[in-house]
C-alpha cells in the first residue's frame, strides 16, 4: 500500500472511524491489528513474520536482562538479544548483496564453487522496527528503561502503521507512555495531524516527485552528461532527497498525531548545518542519535586511550555502519565513508584549522556562518553524488566530468550560450525549470516565514504556521495544495528511504 | 569536597577555561567546548589523575556532573 496512494488515505480514516469508537481499553488492540494488516499488505506475509519474531524475541530478552541478577548474565541476554535481531535483518536484506559479492569474488579469484544463499527477500521496514528493538534492549540493559510487561504494547510500539516502513526510529522512553495511554481523539491534534499529512504529501508528490524527473534522466545514464548538469542534478537531487523523506516523516507524523501520538521529527533544516557534524544533528535525528548513542559512543569509548586516533576510528566504523544500513551496495558503503572520514578529519585536525582560522583573522576562531553553510552543503553534496549514483564507477565518473569538465560546459571553452542553457535547466523547458525552483522556495521557506511562535517548541518544520492563520486563509492554503497534490503532482513514486 | 575540586580544576585544563564553576546538573550543554571528542579526554584525564576506571556501561549512562562526581567518589573510596 502507497503512502501516497488513495488507498492509504481510505485506509487510515477507516483505522482511525475503528479508533473512535473502540473503548479506551481496547485502544491498542484496533491499532495494532490495523498495523498487521497495513503489514501483510505488502503481499510478503514472511514481513509479518519476522516482526512477530523480533517483537516476541525482543520482549523475552528485556525481561531476561531486567532480571538477570549478576552484570554478566545481563550482558549475555542483551549480546543474544541484539544478536538475534542482527541476524533476522542480515537475512532479509543482505542476502543478495552477500550472494553477488561471493560471486565477484570467487570469479576474481578463479575459485569454482556454486555457494549461494540463494533467498532473496524483500526486507520494507525491517531496519527500522530492527533498530527500535535493538535500541530498547540497549536502553534496558543500559538501566535507562524498564522492560515493557505487556507483549500487545511492545508489539505496537514496534509496528505502529505510519512509522513501519520508513521510521522515524522510536526510542522505548519515548512511544511506550504514549501507546499505554491511548485517549479518545481530540479536535486539537486531528487539525494539527491532517495539517502535517497534507504539508507532508504536498511535499513528496508536488516538490520532490517533480525534482525526480530532472535528476532522474542524469544518473541513470552519466555517460550523455557532462560538466555543469551534475552540478545542477546534484544540487536538485539533494532536495528532492530532503522533500522525499522529509514528506514522508510530516505524512508519518500527521496520521500518528491524528491518534494523538507524537513521533520523533527527524529534520531541522539539515542544509543549514554549518558543519557535517552539524548536518547529522539535523539530517535523519532518530537515526543519527540512534548511531550516535548505541554505535558512536560505546566504540569511541573503548578506543579512549587509543590518543587522538580513537575518536576518528570510532566515527568511520560509526559511518560505515551508516552505510551499510542505507543499502546493501558498494555506492551507500562509499557514502558512510565519506561521511566518516569528513568527520573523522574533522577531529584529527580541529586544532591546526582553529589555529589557521586565527591568523586569517575569524572572529573566535570559526569561519562566517554563511561560508560554513556553503562549504557544508557541498560536502554533503559531494557524498551525495555516490548515494545517488548507480555504481560506484558513475559516481567516480561524475565527480571527475564535475572537475575537468565545467569550464566547457560554462560555455568559456567551446560550448555555446544556447548549449550552456540547456546545460543549466537539464534539458527541461526553462518554465519548468524555474516552476520546481519556486517549489523548493516555497517549501523550505512559507513555514519559516508565517510560523510567528510555536506553541510547543516545536522544531522549525512543524507546520503550526497553518494554525496560526485565520479560517479564510486556511482555506485558501489547502484549497491551493490540494490543487497542486492533485494537479501538479507528479504521478506518485515510492520513497527513496522505503527501499532502506 | 577535595573531589569536586580537583575535578574542577580538570575541567579548567581540558575546556581551557579557569571559570568553570562545576554543579552537580551541569551537563554538556552548560560548557562551551564540551563535545564528544573533549568529552573522551575529559574521562581520561579523570581516570589517569584519580587513577580509576569506568566500565562501559557507567560512561553511557552518565548524565551530568552529578553522576560523574558520585562515580568519582564511589571508586576512589574503594581504592582506599
Amino acid at each position: 500500500m502507497n503512502i501516497t496512494s488513495l488507498k492509504y488515505l481510505v485506509f487510515s480514516l477507516a483505522v482511525l472511524s475503528v479508533y473512535a469508537i473502540t473503548p479506551k481499553k481496547y485502544k491498542w488492540v484496533s491499532l495494532l491489528v490495523s498495523s498487521c494488516f497495513f503489514y501483510y499488505s505488502f503481499g510478503a506475509p514472511y514481513l509479518l513474520f519476522s516482526l512477530s519474531v523480533v517483537t516476541i524475541g525482543t520482549y523475552f530478552f528485556g525481561l531476561y536482562i531486567y532480571k538477570a541478577v549478576k552484570q554478566s548474565h545481563k550482558k549475555v541476554f542483551f549480546f543474544l538479544g541484539v544478536l538475534g535481531n542482527i541476524i533476522i535483518l542480515i537475512l532479509l536484506k543482505y542476502t543478495p548483496f552477500i550472494d553477488e559479492n561471493i560471486k565477484r569474488f570467487t570469479e576474481a579469484a578463479n575459485i569454482q564453487t556454486d555457494f549461494q544463499i540463494g533467498f532473496h527477500l524483500v526486507a520494507i521496514g525491517v531496519s527500522y522496527f530492527v533498530f527500535q528493538s535493538i535500541a530498547y534492549l540497549a536502553d534496558i540493559y543500559l538501566e535507562t528503561l524498564k522492560p515493557e510487561k505487556h507483549l500487545g504494547y511492545l508489539a505496537l510500539s514496534l509496528s505502529f502503521f505510519p512509522k513501519l516502513i520508513q521510521g522515524p526510529i522510536e526510542r522505548g522512553n519515548s512511544i511506550l507512555p504514549q501507546i499505554k495511554n491511548l485517549d479518545n481523539i481530540n479536535r486539537t491534534n486531528l487539525a494539527i495531524g491532517t495539517h502535517l499529512f497534507f504539508w507532508g504529501l504536498f511535499k513528496k508528490v508536488v516538490v520532490a516527485d517533480r525534482l525526480s524527473a530532472f535528476v532522474d534522466p542524469v544518473y541513470s545514464d552519466v555517460s550523455t552528461h557532462y560538466g555543469l548538469e551534475f552540478f545542477i542534478a546534484t544540487y536538485l537531487f539533494a532536495f528532492q532527497l530532503y522533500f522525499d523523506f522529509s514528506g514522508y516523516t510530516d505524512m508519518a507524523r500527521g496520521v500518528a498525531r491524528c491518534f494523538n501520538i507524537k513521533l520523533t521529527e527527524n529534520f531541522n533544516s539539515p542544509y543549514l548545518a554549518t558543519s557535517t557534524a552539524d548536518f547529522w544533528r539535523r539530517w535523519h535525528i532518530s537515526f543519527s542519535s540512534w548511531i550516535l548513542d548505541y554505535l558512536f559512543k560505546p566504540i569511541q569509548f573503548n578506543l579512549r586511550y587509543w590518543l587522538k586516533w580513537g575518536t576518528p576510528i570510532a566515527l568511520i566504523i560509526t559511518f560505515f555502519v551508516s552505510g551499510i544500513w542505507h543499502g546493501a551496495a558498494w555506492t551507500y558503503v562509499f557514502w558512510g565513508l565519506l561521511h566518516g572520514i569528513f568527520l573523522g578529519t574533522g577531529v584529527v585536525f580541529k586544532k591546526q584549522v582553529k589555529q589557521i582560522y586565527k591568523k586569517i583573522g575569524f572572529k573566535k576562531g570559526k569561519l562566517p556562518d554563511f561560508l560554513s553553510v556553503f562549504i557544508t552543503f557541498h560536502l554533503i553534496c559531494f557524498a551525495w553524488v555516490f548515494f545517488r549514483a548507480q555504481t560506484l564507477m558513475d559516481g567516480f565518473l561524475i565527480i571527475k566530468s564535475s572537475i575537468v569538465d565545467l569550464p566547457k560546459s560554462l560555455f568559456l571553452v567551446g560550448d555555446s550560450y544556447q548549449v550552456f542553457l540547456k546545460h543549466c535547466f537539464l534539458g527541461k523547458p526553462s518554465v519548468e525549470f524555474f516552476s520546481v525552483i519556486t517549489l523548493i522556495i516555497i517549501a523550505s521557506f512559507v513555514p519559516k516565514v508565517f510560523q510567528k511562535n510555536s506553541l510547543d517548541e516545536a522544531p522549525a518544520d512543524e507546520v503550526l504556521w497553518f494554525r496560526e492563520l485565520s479560517s479564510i486563509s486556511r482555506g485558501v492554503v489547502y484549497g491551493v495544495l490540494l490543487y497542486l497534490i492533485i494537479f501538479c503532482g507528479a504521478s506518485a513514486q515510492s520513497f527513496i528511504y522505503m527501499q532502506f | 569536597m577535595i573531589i569536586l575540586e580537583h575535578l574542577r580544576e580538570i575541567f579548567c585544563e581540558v575546556f581551557d577555561d579557569d571559570e568553570i564553576e562545576l554543579t552537580p546538573e551541569m551537563t554538556a550543554n552548560d560548557v562551551d567546548g564540551w563535545d564528544s571528542l573533549s568529552h573522551v579526554n575529559l574521562i581520561v584525564t579523570i581516570e589517569t589523575r584519580f587513577k580509576i576506571r569506568f566500565t562501559q556501561k557507567e560512561l553511557l549512562t552518565f548524565k551530568n556532573v552529578g553522576d560523574l562526581n558520585r562515580s568519582i567518589n564511589d571508586k576512589v573510596s574503594i581504592n582506599r
